[in-house]
């Protein structure tokens, strides 16, 4: 546990740098607060409506993909530790666990669905 | 100050543990859904603190990966996809689903703790969370506790393990069917 200490002490430090910074703005920046200023951009093409509009359903795609590899990878971890004490078993098994993320990986492609139209 | 800093380094796991906890009730009764899913990034970085103070570090590091990295993508996405405002006008489905909210969390409190009440009420039962002999047998699992996981997954859970990646499948396939859907 002591090998952590010195992440902890990033992590105090991290907070405080950001505390210390608004803490200081709040009292010293000059407040004179109006219309023009408030808004997003001061000059520039003016925005034509919300950020918070509907994405194309084509991202929860990636965002799956990005996860299901995420949580193969997190497996291959405990296979490549101990992969001199599991021998030729641990490599038939990972490579049917591999087999069956590839077939999915290869299904997508197949069918078209990594071509952004 | 020195008492202090020792109760804060004795009570690693009480600390992480309550940090999760508001973690998870800001994620609940916050108004904005990306504030909600912050909320959850940090109930679950929390939480991987929890296991870190367990000495369990390969499933600390494990939880950040995915929960801290994947879910929390995956949920931003899902917020990213949904059209919120239309939600924010219509007002009333929140009335109709707390009800519903109280039932689940009671049905998932009684769960719980028809699961876990030999741990509460009898403390001879832990036996089942201790470490197999076998599983930690040559390791010093203080620090090695990837290869502890590595023989419980590879040899005694295997079959669940080869089971999850037929899970992991259906998830690809299902996120294909639904994203090709749109085009035909």
């Amino acid at each position: 546990m002591r090998a952590y200490a010195a992440i902890l002490l990033l992590a105090l430090v991290a907070a405080c740098i950001p505390v210390a910074v608004w803490t200081l703005a709040y009292f010293v920046a000059p407040k004179f607060p109006n219309p023009t200023k408030a808004t997003n951009y001061e000059c520039g093409i003016t925005s034509p409506g919300e950020a918070r509009e509907k994405f194309h359903v084509r991202y929860y795609l990636i965002a799956v993909m990005f996860l299901v590899f995420d949580v193969e990878s997190v497996f291959l971890f405990p296979f490549a530790v101990q992969f001199k004490e599991l021998a030729l078993f641990g490599i038939i098994e990972i490579g049917i666990f591999l087999f069956l993320l590839l077939f999915g990986y290869f299904y997508i492609w197949k069918k078209g669905a990594l071509n952004w139209e | 100050m020195e008492n202090a800093l020792a109760f804060i380094g004795r009570n690693f796991f009480l600390i992480f543990g309550l940090m999760a906890v508001g973690a998870a009730v800001a994620m609940v009764f916050s108004k904005s859904a990306v504030h909600s899913v912050l909320s959850f990034l940090f109930a679950m970085l929390s939480i991987a603190g929890c296991y870190l103070s367990l000495q369990a570090e390969f499933v600390g590091v494990a939880q950040i990966l995915v929960y801290a990295g994947g879910i929390v993508v995956l949920f931003l996405f899902v917020v990213m996809l949904v059209e919120l405002t239309r939600f924010k006008e219509a007002g009333g489905i929140f009335h109709v689903q707390t009800p519903w909210a109280v039932v689940a969390v009671l049905g998932a409190c009684a769960v719980f703790i028809y699961v876990f009440r030999g741990l509460i009420f009898d403390p001879a039962s832990k036996d089942a969370l201790v470490l197999k002999p076998e599983l930690a047998q040559g390791l010093d699992v203080a620090s090695q506790n990837a290869q502890a996981v590595s023989r419980g997954l590879f040899a005694e859970y295997l079959l669940p393990f080869e089971i999850l990646s037929v899970i992991l499948l259906v998830a690809l396939v299902a996120a294909v069917a639904i994203a090709k859907q749109e085009r035909a």
